[in-house]
């Protein structure tokens, strides 16, 4: 180990013994089916078995190198005022986070660097860059090192959320996986499981074989029945590979707070703990997908800046804080994780009557003879205005026990910029002509933050959801007015608010 | 015109040693694509008139940017810091005005490429919370750039909170 400065620290070092089977580990991976299918004309497998190892060996031995020095010639310390991170050999770079900044302090291990006690920690500012770069990334430390780093970072004197429930907020309830099939998830690994077989049995020159067991297998059946047969595998391999995903990302998922901030855990293989700054939380979302609120059930993600960019090795969001839960615990998630009540519950005001009355005319006017079907659509629709649900208050309250209090100062909600009504109903009407589809890729429904006295004139918006004139329907739509009983959603994420 | 209030550039030029790292850097980058041509013209026979006449088209444009576009940058690029703000002026043919409240800022990062170190260079890259991205101050000589970021991260912490 080299002389390191006052205070700068080094990664781990083991850290290349991980680099070096991560990447043997893929070589052997591709080179096993190259091999087999090199082999078939019966030669003699010594040789080419010799070059592959070979092979692996030479390049495993460059990531052992580069790693080494990537290794060495990285230092990070963490001052009482900023974070720096220094990496010179080739390219110099120094970066600086003051402490202040950090938001988030995300910590993942694959598989292998659990083996190994590693962990990858990614400590998150305000930027919004998607290149690499955008995190300062300690990768990897000690396993020790990264919690004890997590705990440092994020933890200030003076924490002003002394009303939040301490302690778990929701656990993983296995119940749950029945919601993780009904998702997009589903019929694209069918597919993928499809693609794959075609894929593999086409290295070895085998697809004519693949489709003639096919054929067998499936022999009395005709086009449209083989047809029908190979979507009903496809769907069973979807479901069942969703269902793994679900455990592979959800195991062990807890949310909890600790100092003040959320922490989630989670994961089988591939483990993350995410802590985010209460202080830094600008809302929440509650998102029912298509499918999952057929059954009643939604997600809650989190809104914050810094968040909105999937990571790249993950298959969710970071922001998403629940998995696809019962409708109830996902309000009483929500309601806890913003850590005010009055946010879901006090002071929730009604969907304005006079937008939900004119989607309906747009519906009526647009597709006469869609009726009911078109009317719940637009009635389903209701992330465009804003305002929100006073019946919100009693689903909120239910099940949240220790979760009243004060709203909580730190949290400073966004509001969007006020609707321009005609705005709005252009905007329905597109939603309304393109409704399917719309719902089908995870329509965000927000739930506001507590509101600041001087972000919005809401008393305006309330204003405009009474309208003198116009009748509120009540139909006997009850999907209606569940939805809008149980939803109550409105209000757009926090933007404008990260101009720099 | 000159009588309305006009945002005056920038006061400070990048490095004059800028002028020829862009030259270089450029020189390297051309110079590849041209080898590539002359290499394969060499090789290939029967492709040679054509490979040729590509390298000829490579050469007529590149030597004239290799040469105007280094000078015009260096014309163009200005950069200043104040307490407030990092205000940039960068580009050549497309001039880009960016100015980064110091309230905002949430890392400062430098990074020195190779060649950059050759000509002893260093860039100093502004993250702000914005979508619009980093803001990057280029070909700065690399201790004026160590002071630089220096004074920045001073500044930065002195302002409290999370700068959104």
């Amino acid at each position: 180990m080299t002389t390191l400065e006052e205070g700068w620290r080094q990664l781990h070092p083991r850290t290349v013994v991980v680099t070096v089977l991560t990447v043997a580990g893929i070589l052997a991976g591709v080179a096993i089916p190259i091999i087999i299918g090199v082999l078939d004309d019966g030669d003699a497998i010594l040789p080419i078995l010799l070059i592959a190892i070979a092979g692996i060996v030479v390049v495993s031995a460059v990531a052992a190198f580069v790693d080494t020095m990537r290794y060495r010639h990285t230092t990070y310390r963490v001052t009482d005022e900023r974070i720096e991170l220094r990496y010179s050999w080739v390219l110099h770079k120094r970066r600086s986070v003051p402490r202040e900044r950090v938001r988030t302090v995300d910590l993942t291990a694959n598989p292998l660097q659990r083996v190994f006690g590693l962990a990858k920690v990614k400590i998150g500012t305000g930027q919004q860059t998607r290149d690499s770069g955008s995190h300062l990334t300690l990768d990897p430390v000690d396993k020790a090192v990264a919690e004890e780093l997590r705990r440092l970072l994020l933890h200030r004197e003076a924490a002003p959320s002394v009303e939040q429930t301490p302690g778990e907020l929701a656990k993983l309830d296995w119940r749950w996986i029945r919601f993780a099939p009904i998702s997009v998830t589903t019929p694209i690994l069918g597919a993928a499981a499809f693609g794959a077989i075609m894929q593999v049995s086409e290295w070895f020159n085998a697809q004519g074989a693949v489709f003639r067991l096919v054929r067998y297998l499936f022999e009395d059946l005709s086009a449209v029945g083989l047809v029908g047969a190979l979507v009903v595998i496809g769907v069973v391999v979807g479901i069942v590979g969703s269902l793994g995903l679900f455990v592979e990302m959800w195991f062990r998922y807890r949310l909890t707070r600790e100092d003040g901030n959320l922490l989630m855990t989670r994961g089988l293989l591939n483990t993350r703990s995410l802590t985010l700054e209460q202080r830094r939380l600008r809302g929440v979302e509650l998102v029912e997908g298509l499918g999952v609120r057929m059954l009643g059930a939604a997600r809650v993600d989190v809104v914050a800046t810094g968040m909105s960019q999937k990571s790249d090795d993950d298959k969710t969001d970071p922001k998403t804080v629940l998995p696809a839960a019962p409708f109830e615990v996902a309000r009483r998630v929500a309601t806890e994780v913003l850590g005010s009540p009055a946010a879901t519950a006090t002071s929730l005001v009604a969907h304005p009557r006079a937008a939900r009355a004119r989607r309906l005319r747009a519906v009526r006017r647009r597709g006469a003879g869609r009726g009911a079907r078109g009317a719940r659509v637009a009635a389903d629709d209701r992330v465009a205005a804003p305002g929100v649900d006073p019946r919100g208050g009693a689903d909120a309250g239910r099940g949240a026990p220790g979760a009243r209090g004060v709203p909580q100062p730190g949290a400073r909600p966004r509001v969007g910029p006020p609707r321009d009504p005609a705005r709005g109903r252009r905007a329905a009407d597109r939603r309304v002509a393109a409704h399917r589809r719309h719902r089908v890729d995870d329509h965000p429904v927000a739930v506001p933050a507590p509101g600041r006295p001087d972000d919005h004139p809401r008393d305006d918006r309330r204003e405009q959801g009474r309208l003198p004139g116009v009748r509120h329907r009540r139909g006997g739509r009850s999907a209606f007015r569940r939805r809008g009983g149980a939803g109550a959603a409105h209000a757009v994420p926090g933007t404008g608010n990260a101009q720099g | 015109m000159e009588q309305q209030v006009r945002l005056r550039p920038p006061t400070n030029k990048v490095d004059p040693r800028a002028v020829r790292y862009w030259m270089t850097s450029e020189a390297l980058s051309n110079g590849v694509v041209a080898i590539v041509l002359a290499v394969l013209a060499f090789l290939i026979e029967p492709a040679r008139f054509w490979l040729l006449l590509a390298l000829g088209v490579v050469l007529v444009i590149a030597i004239p940017y290799i040469i105007v576009m280094p000078l015009w940058r260096y014309r163009v690029h200005r950069w200043e810091v104040t307490d407030d703000a990092v205000y940039t002026r960068t580009g050549w043919l497309w001039q880009e005005w960016r100015i980064a409240p110091m309230s905002r800022i949430q890392t400062v990062d430098t990074a020195r490429g190779p060649l950059e170190q050759a000509f002893r260079l260093s860039s100093v890259t502004v993250t702000t919370a914005s979508a619009a991205g980093p803001i990057k101050i280029k070909g700065l000589d690399h201790e004026l750039a160590a002071d630089l970021v220096e004074r920045l991260t001073e500044v930065t912490q002195a302002n409290k909170g999370d700068a959104t």
